[in-house]
């Protein structure tokens, strides 16, 4: 197998008593898709910002053979080219008072210095075609373009570097459903172009199903299931997995589960035991006690859950 | 029957610098009894401010055309006699349940408010029956809660409180306007079950207006779909999925991502962008991004045509 191009082992955060990630170990190989699911507040973005330095954590993240977290500032800052995010909301993440241009101008400034002007122009105007816009419009503003278009120039500010690592963090949860898969296709023949690796966080399990290779789904900033993406959509393991997929609407209506309860532990009342057991159908007084560790199965699988090695019924 | 609500040919416009922006355009509807009617459309496509007018909340937007709820002309009436309707027997949720609660009272106060008002009960009475209704939305210790704050509560926890707050005064239709968007997948099934409940219970109508076609699929009897500002397309829900007749409404639904078939290396786009308002106003809106479109498309407007059950607005409907 490839050398990972990403190590993640024993991420934690915490936001005073409480922890915002639990022991987060996993692993990215060069040119591969890895989606991150789970709720809102299940440390998704947290992860994110703790990868990419943007948040004190402890643990390590080894990139490209360097320690992320332990690494000095200098270093850190000349690897930024490689690490990349395009973040949710596409308005707000572009500073009203810079253009288009001066928007995917600026990683070019800092990080190839010795373009000049003209060569700088160049990239970017090319760069604006590659993500589908005009080049005729790098001097408008961001208020002037719409809501996909901006994504497209965060997208395209992002990638002008051609990082080794984009993360998108819900990048498409805030568009319409038309304009979505344009910004999804896009994201795909860019990763293929230039052979990125992406980290893509979202909560719509259906638009996940469709790009990534790999799914790791999060509870309560822990990692309860890693698999890849067809066997994880065809057979769930890890009871929350489970429960997220029955919570997906679909067309034509299907017949739905019972709606899983609103849970009643948080980060910081979690002091033993699984964090998922007072939401979960199938918990047994062990998990009250004992954490489950993610362990490996066959298939390149790792889930944590006590019963990951029962068939369990399916949900009522 | 008297329809619960029965809207003709209404129109919202926004006074711009450029001239008058057509936000809604022309729509009529009816909504009978205990029916669950979905709105489904994109950003832009009216579908809120259509029913922000019925709310007397387009603010200062023009309306114009008819709104009767249970036969009586809320458009023109006096404040004082359309707010004897809306907020009681006409209420609205929205997507965001906290801003659309008041941060710095408690949510008996908030609650018992509304039938301090419309139904003269004293603030006692209120806080009873505020909390019985808590009890319906099942949240869990409906009494102690009602001396929480909005903040206490989690984001599925005051949809359920905006939601008891719609249902205090056995409203005829509630509004909800994207009322799950905000919500996890898993909080948004208990909505959605608790939605089906209501109806199921009181008989209440219900509009359900969203982006997503999915979460009106599992509860709507009949679906509009609107673009740019139009109903284009009026059907029986499980008639529009099955066959959908309105080019855009066939593209919406290819574009909708599937748990189930085939993985697609890439996914089914809409080419283009939704129109803006104030983009030429003869021709048929779709028509720059529509797959079918024809030369008189272009210069002719389709009207909305057919039967009260099955309506499209297509010079070539599939």
């Amino acid at each position: 197998m490839n050398k990972p191009l990403l190590q993640v082992r024993n991420l934690r955060v915490d936001f005073g008593r409480q922890a915002a990630l639990r022991d987060v170990s996993f692993e990215l190989f060069p040119g591969e898709t890895v989606a991150l699911v789970g709720e809102s507040g299940s440390g998704k973005s947290t992860l994110a910002r703790a990868i990419l330095r943007l948040q004190p954590a402890r643990g390590s993240v080894e990139f490209m053979g360097l320690d992320l977290l332990e690494s000095p500032a200098p270093l850190m800052r000349a690897q930024r080219r490689n690490l990349q995010i395009v973040f949710q909301d596409p308005l707000a993440s572009l500073d009203p008072r810079m253009s288009a241009g001066d928007a995917i101008a600026e990683p070019l400034q800092i990080f190839e210095p010795q373009l000049n002007a003209t060569e700088r122009r160049q990239r970017v105007a090319s760069m604006l075609e590659r993500v589908g816009l005009s080049a005729a419009l790098v001097n408008r503003y961001p208020h002037e373009f719409s809501g996909g278009q901006c994504q497209r120039i965060g997208i395209a500010r992002a990638t002008v570097l051609h990082p080794k690592l984009l993360i998108c963090d819900e990048a498409v949860s805030s568009l319409d459903v038309s304009i979505q898969g344009q910004i999804i296709n896009l994201l795909l023949d860019l990763q293929r172009d230039l052979g990125m690796t992406m980290l893509f966080i979202s909560h719509n399990l259906a638009v996940v199903r469709q790009l990534s290779h790999r799914v790791m789904v999060m509870y309560l900033g822990k990692l309860v299931e890693i698999a890849p993406s067809d066997s994880l959509f065809a057979a769930p393991v890890h009871p929350y997995t489970r429960a997220l997929l029955a919570a997906v609407p679909q067309i034509p209506p299907v017949a739905a589960a019972a709606p899983l309860s609103e849970g009643s532990l948080s980060a910081d009342s979690i002091t033993a035991g699984c964090a998922f057991r007072d939401r979960c159908p199938y918990a047994l007084p062990l998990c009250a006690s004992s954490d489950p560790p993610l362990t490996e199965l066959p298939a390149g699988r790792w889930v944590a859950c006590h019963r990951s090695h029962e068939t369990l019924n399916p949900l009522s | 029957m008297v329809p619960t609500l029965s809207i003709d040919e209404l129109s919202v416009s926004f006074a711009h610098r450029t001239g008058t922006l057509g936000a809604v355009d022309g729509v009529s509807l009816r909504i009978a009894p205990a029916e669950c009617l979905g709105v489904v459309g994109e950003s832009g496509s009216g579908k809120t401010q259509l029913f922000l007018a019925v709310m007397g909340l387009a603010g200062n937007a023009r309306v114009r055309g008819s709104i009767r709820f249970e036969d009586k002309e809320l458009l023109g009436a006096t404040a004082r006699s359309a707010n004897r309707v809306r907020g009681s027997k006409l209420t609205m949720i929205f997507q965001d349940p906290m801003t659309s609660l008041t941060p710095h009272l408690t949510i008996g106060t908030q609650l018992a408010e509304v039938l301090v008002c419309h139904q003269g009960l004293s603030w006692r009475e209120g806080r009873d029956v505020a909390g019985r209704m808590l009890e319906r939305v099942r949240i869990p210790e409906p009494r102690r809660r009602l001396s929480q704050y909005p903040h206490e509560l989690s984001g599925g926890m005051r949809q359920r409180v905006m939601l008891a707050m719609s249902l205090l005064c056995e409203p005829a239709l509630v509004i909800a306007d994207e009322p799950t968007t905000a919500l996890d997948v898993t909080i948004q099934a208990q909505i959605i079950e608790l939605l089906r409940a209501m109806r199921g219970e009181a008989g209440t109508a219900l509009a359900l207006v969203s982006h997503d076609l999915a979460v009106v699929a599992g509860l709507a009897d009949r679906i509009l779909v609107m673009y740019a500002g139009r109903i284009v397309e009026n059907a029986a829900a499980g008639e529009l999925f099955r066959q959908p007749r309105h080019p855009y409404t066939a593209e919406l639904l290819k574009c909708v991502p599937s748990l189930s078939g085939p993985r697609l290396a890439r996914l089914p786009t809409l080419a283009g962008q939704p129109p803006q308002p104030g983009d030429a106003l003869q021709a048929c809106r779709f028509a720059p991004r529509c797959p079918r479109a024809a030369d008189r498309c272009r210069i002719e407007r389709p009207a909305l045509m057919g039967t009260s059950t099955s309506q499209v607005a297509c010079h070539f409907p599939l």
